[in-house]
């Protein structure tokens, strides 16, 4: 190679990695990189969409190739399932307004449930396999806010880390980055969960030996800490055991969210509420 | 001629870089496939810097750094890294293929394979340390690193056979 392409190479490589440099500062301290990032995202997703079409295809020629007595077959089970939930649904009304009666027998004040949700599709799924991420539709523009907490239909799904006009990044709870102010259903008993730094079990912070927590316990949200609106399942517990002191226990929880297959997700995007005594 | 346009100045026969380039953008865009096992996603190969360092080191096209740089952007989107920080690797990794010494107009295979593990373990360490300098992202276990180095290596015998196949058979009066 002679002499002048090389000097024009160096000089290319400088004012490149100058301009990496420029970006990777300009993002980390500033906003001002958003939109043209937010433009790349996009494209990004497009590919991500398209290369991942294969699963939409899938779905399609399954939906497609199902016979007319098992769509038949299907249709049934989903009105009997709608049944159900209606009679459900009604319970619950009962219990809640015995529950709200209960309450002002106790004393107990209730701050107005205000929650509301957007819901977003998984624009794109989790970025590597190493990382609990994964990225949303929705953005800035639909009300989306850092640190809004992330629902599924079976529980708490995880947070939004970073949110850009038009998708937002989420960290599943299984991040060793998220802490879920949690309760234990059946004692009451209050504890911060945690990642563990894999993708598939949980654990609880600095909970006692004496605690009364056992296998198989539910925990569901606190509401402690205004992120987590109270009440929302979180996660089973599936083992403890004691440390070497014998002072604290360390347990291992399944998330009950589906972390791994869920498509449309819950954004809260309104205040949560959590149970205060009355003064 | 002024250092912007010798930047912007797209040397002939890089239509087959950036197409290649544009295709691992796709590639390390899939999903891993369901049905394989977990463990086998964690080698996966980093495919956009197996084709820049090929691109660089085994053929005698000047190659523009333009290139890696607007790759690298994709990339950084896709995998939510710090914006601009896959561009640096890729063209780092790029002009340090370009340096892989040449006999016969071919790499000398001990050079281009010791450049390429070196280029693997330094992208790898950058993007681990600038997740950990970033400090909203959360960081994978540092054995996920090897192993995706280890995937790079492999994939590198892969990436020979397919590129240099494509490109004999490119090789025709009509060039790109």
């Amino acid at each position: 190679m002679s002499a002048a392409p090389q000097t024009s190479n160096i000089h290319t490589l400088v004012v490149l990695v100058s301009v990496c440099v420029v970006c990777i500062c300009l993002e980390q301290f500033t906003n001002v990189i958003n939109h043209p990032k937010q433009f790349v995202t996009w494209i990004t997703l497009g590919i991500q969409r398209v290369a991942n079409g294969y699963e939409d295809v899938l779905r399609f020629s399954n939906n497609y190739l199902s016979d007319r007595n098992e769509l038949l077959q299907r249709i049934d089970e989903l009105e009997g399932e709608i049944q159900q939930t209606s009679a459900e649904n009604s319970q619950l009304r009962a219990l809640e307004e015995s529950n709200v009666e209960l309450r002002e027998i106790l004393g107990l004040k209730l701050r107005e449930p205000t929650i509301s949700y957007v819901i977003a599709e998984l624009a794109a799924p989790l970025v590597s396999p190493a990382r609990d991420e994964v990225t949303l539709n929705r953005g800035l523009a639909h009300g989306i806010k850092e640190g809004a907490a992330v629902l599924d239909a079976s529980g708490v799904f995880g947070q939004v880390v970073e949110v850009l006009p038009y998708t937002s990044r989420v960290f599943l709870i299984t991040d060793k980055r998220i802490a879920v102010p949690v309760r234990v259903e059946r004692s009451g008993l209050h504890a911060v969960l945690t990642g563990v730094g894999d993708s598939k079990h949980l654990t609880l912070e600095h909970v006692e030996a004496t605690a009364d927590l056992a296998e198989g316990d539910l925990l569901i949200t606190s509401g402690l800490g205004g992120i987590y609106p109270y009440g929302y399942p979180v996660g089973l517990v599936t083992s403890l055991e004691p440390d070497e002191a014998g002072v604290a226990v360390r347990s291992t929880i399944e998330p009950l969210a589906e972390l791994h297959r869920r498509r449309f997700i819950l954004i809260v995007t309104g205040a949560s509420y959590s149970e205060t005594p009355a003064e | 001629m002024s250092l912007g346009h010798r930047i912007l100045k797209l040397p002939r026969n890089n239509i087959g870089f950036i197409i290649t380039a544009a295709l691992s953008v796709f590639f390390s865009a899939f999903d891993s496939f369901a049905f394989l096992p977990e463990f086998v996603s964690y080698f996966s190969p980093n495919i956009a810097l197996l084709v820049c360092f090929y691109w660089a080191s085994n053929t005698n096209t000047p190659v523009s750094l333009l290139v890696p740089f607007g790759t690298g952007f994709f990339l950084d989107a896709l995998f939510a890294y710090p914006f601009g920080l896959n561009s640096l690797i890729l063209c780092l990794i790029t002009y340090l293929g370009m340096k892989i010494p040449k006999r016969e107009n071919k790499p000398v295979l001990k050079f281009q394979l010791a450049g390429l593990g070196m280029a693997s373990i330094f992208a790898e360490l950058l993007l681990y340390l600038s997740l950990i300098w970033a400090e909203d992202a959360s960081l994978p276990s540092p054995l996920v690193l090897v192993y995706s180095v280890i995937g790079t290596l492999i994939t590198w015998v892969v990436v020979i056979f397919l590129l240099d196949r494509w490109l004999v058979s490119e090789d025709t009066e009509v060039s790109f």
